[in-house]
């Protein structure tokens, strides 16, 4: 992997924070900057990405991609475009993932809040795979080591197990 | 009778001697016989026939004669006997009646002297019979009083036989009443541990029992709080909560070294 490409993975990665907002955000960026690159025009590289950019995807990720800025843009050439997105992809895969199960779909910005925290607490290029399940209510599950860790409602009331039906004796005695 | 037999035999002789002479006319009336003198051999035939015929009636006369007077001399000779067979019924009824008479004062006479024959023979068994009843009556009275001894031999030995038996039952019922009572003490003591172990047992299952409801009993309301919960929270909870609670969720595998 060049230096470059470290780089630019720094770069994404200060916004970015999750495996389907990666791959849909470099998808993109790799879909406006090869249409700058492969096309004549006398504007500069940066100022026809941007323009392609906003006319493209979502308003969060072309914020989060035009927030990337000159580093990542201009980046990239007509010769290199291509083993460069190759090698972005690569050092994604290499990077620490953390799976984790939530029981609905956060915003944007709670997924930062979260992403976040897990840089600073766990690892600082943590990349989390999210997926949805209403099964961990109350709380969150996730894989870590190839370990399954739950703190759901679910989970604290196992660990409770017998609490009501002892009452319920206790009670009842 | 005997005029009978002679009638009889004369209407024999008769039919003989015609049937002799028809033997005769039919032996010459089928021999070769000239026609020339057939004529005087038909009128000699029907003269012979007529002879014949002459004779048979006279015979038959005769013999009608015969037979009436037979007949007449049956009848008489019936009557003769009938006669004589009713005098000879009256002198044997006679007879018979005198026998009769006699044979029955004979039998009377006999009845008589057998019966006081037996009258005495009765008279000097009932004396032996008295004699005898008088000896059985001794032998009675010998074997009661043989009875009477043996008896009582009997019933003392039968006393004696009562004394030691009664001891031996009491021997043997105490000794029984000894052991039943050992037996008794171990089968409560075995019972006592055996009904001890099944109550164990019994205990043991209903804990069992008891601990698996409970489980199950946990496992429902378990269930039952968790789906009243996931949905309460799921409709009730904004996500911002949500997304604190998952926040705070990671805060706690931090805190227990978990990430």
């Amino acid at each position: 992997m060049s230096t470059d490409v470290t780089t630019i993975l720094l770069v994404i990665q200060k916004n970015t924070f999750t495996v389907a907002d990666m791959h849909r955000r470099l998808g993109l960026l790799r879909q406006c900057v090869e249409t700058a690159l492969f096309t004549e025009s006398d504007t500069p590289l940066l100022q026809v990405c941007t323009e392609n950019i906003s006319k493209e995807g979502d308003e969060d990720d072309v914020q989060a991609v035009l927030a990337w800025g000159e580093p990542v843009l201009a980046a990239f050439t007509r010769e290199d475009v291509h083993k460069k997105m190759i090698d972005l992809h690569a050092a994604i895969e290499d990077l620490p993932l953390l799976t984790l199960y939530i029981p609905m779909e956060f915003s944007s910005a709670e997924m930062t809040t979260i992403g976040q925290w897990c840089r600073t607490q766990c690892d600082q290029s943590i990349l989390l795979d999210v997926h949805i399940d209403a099964h961990v209510v109350g709380g969150c599950a996730f894989v870590w080591n190839d370990t399954y860790h739950e703190f759901s409602f679910r989970s604290r009331i196992k660990e409770q197990a017998g609490v009501i039906t002892n009452t319920l004796s206790s009670y009842a005695k | 009778m005997f005029f009978g037999f002679e009638i009889l035999v004369g209407v024999f002789t008769g039919v003989l001697l015609a049937t002799i002479v028809v033997l005769v006319v039919q032996i010459r009336s089928t021999s070769q016989v000239n026609k020339l003198t057939f004529p005087a051999y038909e009128y000699a035939m029907k003269k012979a026939e007529y002879d014949a015929e002459t004779l048979i009636a006279d015979a038959r006369k005769s013999a009608r004669t015969i037979i009436t007077d037979a007949e007449q001399a049956g009848h008489e000779t019936i009557s003769g006997y009938t006669t004589q067979a009713t005098e000879i019924h009256e002198q044997y009824k006679e007879l018979l009646a005198g026998q009769t008479k006699s044979i029955a004062n004979s039998l009377q006479e006999v009845s008589d002297r057998q019966v006081h024959a037996l009258e005495e023979i009765v008279a000097s068994t009932e004396g032996s019979i008295s004699v005898e009843q008088k000896k059985i009556g001794d032998s009675v009275l010998r074997t009661n009083e043989s009875i009477t001894k043996t008896a009582q031999q009997i019933e003392h030995t039968a006393h004696e036989s009562i004394l030691a038996l009664q001891t031996n039952i009491e021997k043997v019922g105490k000794d029984l009443e000894k052991q039943l009572h050992t037996i008794e003490t171990s089968g409560e003591e075995k019972l006592a541990a055996h009904l001890d172990a099944m109550q164990k047992t019994a205990d043991a299952h209903i804990a069992t029992y008891e601990a698996s409801r409970t489980k199950l009993m946990d496992a429902h309301i378990e269930q039952l709080v968790e789906s009243v919960v996931s949905k309460v929270l799921h409709t009730q909870l904004p996500v911002s909560e949500h997304a604190s609670l998952a926040r705070a969720a990671l805060e706690e595998a931090k805190s227990k070294h978990i990430l």
